[in-house]
């Protein structure tokens, strides 16, 4: 043995969970903000290992790519929160300003549903660690970019520099595409051959989601190839049969538009959240020994290590029991107190549903993230609000509140499990990750509800409330709140009882069918192409047959040094510059985006 | 030919399927037909023609105009007719809602057999594509050929031979020469075997896959610790996790199923 002196290899560490809760209540803080006015949520996990890199690695001297990855585990963990409230939350205050009887909301329910959500998304991804990551391998590309970024110091200097000319590549055409608007956000093709809107051929410019693609490879290619029957199919039997009518005299663009929108939203979208359920549903009963296993299999290392006194790699499952009985109790006392209207018999009902959904969305949405790095996280959190509001009889207070809590725990389910491929590509303790986010899931879901009480109350700007100067004078400083005034929009449709139940029926039936299939994901890939605007799954498409391509000329050692890392900097690059060009439009332009 | 099969029959089921699947019936499609109408006058009705600049005004009254004409055009106003009686005329003509179960049920009579159709195909697609996995994995055929036990007992040896070497680094020297080696490792011997899991998992069912499976998983995970250890110049770490790495995928080759 040639090592004279050890020291610490930290991992969980004091500074590693400081760090992680210090960014991730200034991530929560700004991207509940940055959603108000914007409309769009941002992740935290690259932001977070960077701001790693500089502190741990370069203020503090502490040399440890598991410990950094702790720290980005934590701060995004925390940033989950941001989504789910600003997707939810603001539709509640928005409705309450025109709806007096919908006043009386106090904020106890609030916290406690939202930290329900939190805790209740984190225990049941856990026991799917093993299935998702290590059976079916699903690639997490936002995952595989972050460990990339972890592992660059030991990484050759050629492969840095792959990384950092991806990363540059991405810099320049985001600001190319949204700042200079030189490059248009999308290259219409269809336009120059005079397609109609309903036949779309048009890629959506982006460097994250042609990188995404890349990672994916062989992978990703259903998902292209669900987007192509989508609208190269699909959509033209629609309209030339006549199922999508309009009025034979409107102006042919003006129809053609409209149609292309009716197939969109009233055929394909829909359609496409059936399958996702459908394909869901028929994947948790195929993964039940590989689940059952898995949890026999935490349990026996918990044991061993007990006996051996060693520390366990997996967590014990004391905790992901413990955490699933107080995740419950704390989402049926949120729907108990949500309202007075709601009986406790009713809340015990909304919670178990919650509940129920909540696990299943939460699978589809960390498998839809796990293949494309795309999460329908708005139309899964859309029907929580829509099974909430007939529970409820048409609560729209407990709707909220519990589709909130659904909203915050899918999107905590696919943060862990990103976080979780992350932690493998890096060789961290897949316990240590678990438990640093377990120990601080409570902290999002108050700073996000605080902003966002903060920012509704006040007459000064920045504000989004009824005594918002900015607001009141109707000034670009008004934070719009879009994600709330759609949700809002969505509950006003329900009340007229507008829900696509044969769709969702149809393409459950669709999505169980598939999952037969002996191509993994097949179900989440076309669903989620259904799902999705053509022009992202046909850019991710041409990044899956790039990467085949290059994988058959240049070969998988080549991809390893090459390919990945440049892909890993084109989906960091455009991360940040997003996060840099929101701050600008904030602070400069006033909020222009 | 086998293999061209199931595909064939995947592809036309979930185009019959879905196809038939998107279908609405007519009382949606009479209703979005309607709100369609009312929404066009509606959008026409709501157009500003007032602004604090003359010019503006100008535009959007040019602007307004055109828009009317072009209802006029489609037959929803006649000229010179009353915008706000024809909104309150289209509005009135919105059927209400379809509610859920007749959705379903009008769905069902127009769509419902080529649906049905396109999921049968699907179905005996994936019959056909399992049947052929199955045998395939039998008789050691595809990817059927991968000799999980043989890569993973050249992995232990492999491993193993690394661990005198990491436990040979001083701390906080820097070892390319461990961190190239874990990487062929990567590239020779797991890649292949996670690329190829799908034949075993058809030979072996998801249960017994997963008994030997997740340790081979934890394995990798440990090189993987070990790659990062070495970087940070940790080489007591880096020799800890290269034991456990061995440790996995012996336990990975002790639970590979006897017959």
């Amino acid at each position: 043995m040639a090592s004279t002196t050890t020291r610490p290899y930290p991992e969980l560490s004091i500074p590693s969970i400081v760090l992680g809760a210090v960014t991730g209540v200034v991530l929560t803080a700004s991207f509940v903000y940055i959603a108000l006015k914007l409309g769009f949520g941002l992740s935290g996990s690259t932001v977070a290992a960077i701001l790693g890199f500089v502190t741990l690695r370069g203020v503090m001297g502490r040399k440890s790519i598991v410990e950094n990855n702790i720290n980005q585990t934590i701060a995004s963990g925390i940033n989950t929160a941001s989504a789910g409230v600003v997707f939810t939350l603001p539709a509640l205050f928005l409705m309450s300003a025109s709806d007096p009887s919908l006043r009386g909301f106090t904020v106890g329910p609030l916290i406690f549903a939202a930290i329900a959500g939190s805790l209740m998304g984190i225990v049941l991804i856990i026991p799917l660690r093993k299935q998702m990551i290590e059976f079916e391998r699903l690639k997490f590309p936002s995952g595989m970019a972050v460990a990339t970024l972890l592992k660059s110091p030991g990484e050759g200097k050629e492969q840095g520099q792959y990384l950092i000319g991806g990363a540059l590549l991405a810099v320049a055409l985001t600001l190319g595409v949204s700042l200079f608007h030189v490059i248009p956000e999308e290259a219409d093709v269809g336009a120059l051959l005079s397609l109609p809107p309903w036949l779309p051929f048009a890629l959506y410019i982006s460097s994250a989601n042609f990188g995404a693609g890349l990672l994916s490879g062989k992978g990703g290619l259903p998902f292209a190839l669900g987007g192509i029957l989508a609208w190269w199919v699909i959509a033209p039997i629609a309209v030339n049969a006549g199922w999508v009518q309009g009025h034979e005299l409107a102006p042919a663009t003006e129809l053609a538009g409209w149609q292309a929108g009716e197939v969109f939203s009233q055929m394909l979208r829909p359609l496409g959240i059936g399958m996702l359920i459908g394909g869901a549903l028929a994947g948790v009963f195929a993964a039940l020994p590989a689940v059952t296993g898995a949890m026999r299999s935490l349990a026996a290392a918990a044991k061993s290590a007990k006996e051996t006194g060693s520390a366990s790699e997996e967590i014990d499952p004391k905790w992901v029991y413990g955490g699933a009985v107080g995740a419950f109790v704390l989402l049926f006392v949120g729907a108990g107190f949500s309202s007075p209207e709601i009986g406790w018999g009713t809340a015990a009902i909304i919670a178990v549903v919650g509940a129920l959904w909540l696990g299943l969305a939460g699978i589809i949405v960390a498998q839809a993230t796990g293949h494309t790095d795309i999460s329908p996280l708005s139309g899964l959190s859309l029907i929580a609000v829509t099974l909430m509001f007939f529970l409820s009889a048409g609560n729209v207070v407990a709707s909220i509140v519990m589709g909130m809590a659904v909203c915050i725990a899918i999107n905590q389910c696919a943060d862990m499990m990103s976080d979780l491929k992350t932690g493998h590509l890096v060789g961290s303790i897949p316990r240590q990750q678990q438990i640093g986010q377990l120990i601080l899931c409570w902290v999002g879901p108050l700073v996000a509800i605080g902003v966002l009480y903060l920012l509704w109350g006040t007459a000064e700007n920045p504000g989004f409330g009824p005594d918002s100067a900015a607001c009141i004078a109707g000034s670009a400083e008004c934070l719009g709140a879009p994600q709330g005034e759609a949700l809002k929009a969505t509950l006003d449709a329900l009340r007229s009882s507008d829900s696509a139940v044969d769709k969702y029926a149809a393409g459950a039936v669709m999505g169980g069918a598939l999952s037969i299939f002996p191509i993994g994901g097949i179900s989440v890939l076309v669903g989620l192409a259904m799902y999705l605007p053509f022009p992202i799954t046909l850019a991710y498409g041409v990044g899956c047959v790039t990467s085949m391509f290059l994988e058959k000329r240049q070969g998988k050692s080549w991809v390893g040094k090459v390919l990945i890392p440049v892909s890993a900097g084109l989906i960091v690059g455009e991360a940040l510059t997003s996060l840099g060009l929101a701050l600008y439009n904030l602070a400069v332009a006033g909020g222009a985006a | 030919m086998n293999r061209i099969a199931p595909m064939i029959l995947l592809i036309l089921g979930i185009g019959l399927a879905a196809s038939f699947g998107a279908r609405n019936g007519p009382s949606h499609t009479a209703w979005r037909q309607a709100s369609w109408h009312h929404a066009r006058l509606a959008g026409v009705h709501g157009m500003e023609t007032e602004s604090d600049d003359a010019e503006e005004t100008a535009e959007l009254q040019k602007a307004k105009s055109e828009a009317l004409a072009g209802l006029v055009a489609a037959g929803l106003l006649t000229e010179g007719g009353d915008l706000g009686a024809a909104v309150s005329a289209a509005e009135a003509q919105v059927p209400d809602v379809p509610d859920p179960n007749t959705r379903l049920s009008e769905w069902a009579a127009t769509g419902g057999a080529g649906f049905g159709f396109g999921v049968l195909l699907i179905g005996l697609g994936a019959f056909l594509a399992r049947k052929q996995q199955a045998a395939e994995a039998a008789s050691g055929g595809g990817e059927g050929d991968l000799d999980f036990p043989g890569t993973v007992a050249l992995l232990v040896a492999e491993v193993g031979a690394l661990v005198p070497k990491a436990d040979a680094t001083p701390m906080d020297e820097d070892a390319p020469a461990l961190r190239a080696a874990i990487e062929k490792l990567h590239i020779e011997h797991i890649g292949p075997l996670v690329e190829g899991r799908g034949s075993l998992i058809a030979k072996h069912g998801i249960g017994t896959f997963a008994e030997y499976f997740g340790p081979f998983s934890a394995g990798e995970r440990n090189l993987n610790r070990a790659w990062s250890a070495l970087t940070d110049g940790h080489s007591v770490v880096a020799t800890e996790a290269l034991r456990a790495s061995v440790r996995g995928f012996e336990v990975a080759a002790g639970n590979w199923p006897k017959t």
